[in-house]
């Protein structure tokens, strides 16, 4: 856990994660607050937000008395809002400093295509 | 449980008072048996080492504020319930010990001081009268030296060590002026003519006063002490 | 929610110190709160008069809706666990538990015991002669096994290695999660217990100086760092509550999530963006409201 974010978001961000590659199937169940809090040795209740993130999201569900479960469809939302974020996060920021080097963008379309053979 | 029941239970779980006083009184007694038995003497023996259990009261007065009241007080007991228990626990245990040295007193006596002339319990003009009153007047005796040592130690708590050598000063200068004052105006002929019908049981019923007083001074201490 | 502790405009003052400072905050039922701040700060102070075990010179205090002081009711459901707890001389770690057992209502014998033999500690050994370590473990079982509807530790962990101190936060959170009840841990090391809590409140000099939610606080600060000129264009209308020059660079603390537009702003200006974790956070705060204080003093 990096103390510097909002746990919640760690919290919600690593089940994304699990989510998209396929560690927590589509209808599998999610671990329950009290394991969150027990493994990663933080607060329940911080724990539980972040989970009910991704209920608010539509990407988990609530099986009443049972617990959370992973939405049919919610792998290829999150895949969907994560190329989003990779854009804005990675390509953009990549360019940048791209340009910062004066180093073109055919330039940068070469150095990816190295980067898929090497 | 009731929270006085439980400073019961702790004090109890203190070895100072139960088994400190008896294994000083006693480990004195036997000390002193085996001595004048082995001398062979045609006089009568006293010790004064009676006093021992007298003084640990007096000092487990002193320490059990350091110890268990701090103690207490940090586990969630309130400073009530702190000297209720602590004063159960002194009124029982005097009144328990009282007894059994008026036993012990006794049985001295009918042995002819363990068969060796010695008189361990027994106190000149304290203990001639009945058992009852021998009893007493060491109940009283508890309660002083066990409240004295309790009160002063609770000024200390509450005000520090320099409050505690200010009113030992007051105290004394208090103790000069009565007495000079007394010898003036003939005070001391007075109280003497005044004590002198009064046989030593009636005498210590008159001393039951000043361990209420000292008690009823700490609980006003405690009232206002911090851990 | 239910406040179990309500503070209000709370003084404490020794002749001319002040240790506390016209405080007030509130704590929620069955939460993790974190009391922070360096040592000297007040926390003890106030935990001494949270409990009932020191006065207030002013101010207004309820605990579980009434005043602590010689209150049985609210006392039986306090265990205060104090850094400086005193024990008398004689007694045996075993001696401590039992008396335990009296005093609190809730208390758990089964996991006293457990507990007892996770912290590996010897029971029938003196009080006295537990090393700071050991003393620290006998707290931390106390105070877990008592199940008080408020449970405050005081610097719970001195003298404990890391295997230790993970210990106590696994079982506290297994317990807390089995039985929620307010819980208060209040320390000057930050960093390894901020994420256990729930909320914090920031002690500095006697004040309050923060009162969140532990999550809100984190990412609530950023830093960005480069070419000195360049940073203080960027820092330019921003709450700014931390510089560190070095050389002909600078390294800013900035009130911000540091995300979206200040993100790109830094970047396309060549700055490097940070994260600032709490405890910096903390520690810069404490320097701002330590300023403030003197500046106060001198008008």
């Amino acid at each position: 856990m990096d103390d510097s974010r909002p746990i919640f978001l760690q919290i919600a961000e690593k089940i994304e994660n699990d989510i998209i590659e396929g560690v927590l199937p589509e209808e599998s169940q999610v671990p329950s607050t009290n394991q969150f809090a027990a493994f990663y040795q933080i607060n329940p209740a911080t724990a539980a937000k972040g989970v009910n993130e991704l209920v608010d999201q539509g990407i988990l569900y609530k099986k009443r008395g049972i617990g959370m479960f992973v939405k049919e469809g919610s792998r290829s939302v999150l895949i969907e809002k994560r190329k989003a974020l990779f854009y804005d996060q990675y390509v953009l920021s990549m360019l940048r400093e791209a340009q910062k080097l004066g180093i073109t963008n055919a330039e940068v379309a070469d150095m990816i295509r190295k980067g898929e053979n090497g | 449980m009731s929270r006085v029941a439980g400073v019961i239970r702790m004090q109890l779980k203190d070895w100072i008072w139960i088994a400190l006083p008896w294994i000083v009184l006693l480990s004195a007694f036997f000390v002193n048996l085996i001595l004048f038995a082995t001398i062979d003497t045609e006089e009568e023996n006293y010790t004064g080492a009676l006093a021992s259990i007298f003084i640990i009261l007096f000092t487990n007065g002193i320490m059990t504020i350091n110890q268990q009241f701090s103690f207490a007080l940090g586990f969630s007991v309130r400073r009530k319930d702190y000297f209720w228990g602590t004063t159960a626990v002194v009124l029982i245990l005097s009144a328990l010990y009282a007894a059994a040295l008026t036993v012990l007193t006794l049985v001295e006596r009918a042995s002819g001081g363990w068969g060796a002339r010695l008189h361990f319990f027994r106190v000149h003009s304290l203990s001639d009268g009945s058992a009852a009153e021998w009893g007493w007047i060491m109940f009283v005796a508890f309660l002083n030296m066990f409240f004295a040592g309790f009160v002063f130690s609770c000024w200390k708590r509450r005000f520090g060590l320099k409050a505690l050598f200010a009113l030992l000063v007051v105290l004394a200068l208090v103790l000069i002026v009565v007495s000079v004052l007394g010898t003036y105006y003939e005070g001391w002929d007075n109280l003497y003519r005044l004590l002198k019908p009064l046989s030593v049981g009636k005498l210590f019923t008159w001393l039951i006063i000043p361990p209420a007083i000292n008690a009823f001074i700490s609980y006003l201490l405690l009232r206002r002490t911090t851990a | 929610m239910s406040a179990v502790i309500e503070v209000n405009h709370l003084r404490k003052s020794y002749g001319q110190v002040k240790a506390i400072d016209d405080v007030s905050f509130q704590i929620e039922a069955d939460k993790i709160y974190g009391m922070l701040g360096r040592n000297g700060a007040g926390k003890t102070t106030l935990m001494h008069i949270l409990t009932a075990q020191g006065f207030a010179t002013s101010g207004d205090l309820k605990v579980f809706g009434e005043h602590p002081y010689e209150n049985e009711k609210v006392l039986r459901n306090i265990c205060f666990i104090k850094e400086s707890q005193k024990y008398p001389d004689t007694f045996s770690v075993k001696n401590v538990l039992d008396v335990s057992a009296d005093f609190f209502p809730k208390w758990d014998r089964d996991f006293a015991n457990s507990l007892i033999a996770d912290f590996q500690l010897p029971l029938k050994r003196n009080v006295k002669k537990l090393s700071r370590g050991m003393l620290s473990s006998l707290g931390i079982v106390v105070g877990l096994a008592s199940r008080a509807p408020l449970t405050i530790f005081d610097e719970p962990y001195l003298g404990l290695d890391a295997v230790a101190r993970s210990l106590f936060y696994d079982r506290l959170l297994e317990d807390y999660s089995e039985h929620p009840r307010t819980i208060i841990l209040s320390t000057h090391l930050i960093d390894e217990v901020s994420r256990l809590l729930e909320h914090v409140i920031v002690i500095d000099s006697g004040k309050v100086i923060l009162d969140e939610e532990t999550d809100t606080i984190r990412g609530r600060a950023y830093a960005v760092a480069g070419a000195a000129s360049k940073v203080e264009d960027f820092l330019r209308g921003k709450q700014v509550i931390h510089r560190e020059p070095f050389g002909g660079l600078l390294t800013a603390a900035v009130i911000g999530a540091g995300d979206g537009r200040d993100r790109h702003e830094a970047e396309g200006m060549g700055l490097e963006i940070q994260p600032v974790s709490l405890q910096q956070l903390v520690v810069h705060l404490s320097k701002i409201n330590q300023v403030q204080g003197k500046e106060g003093e001198r008008a």
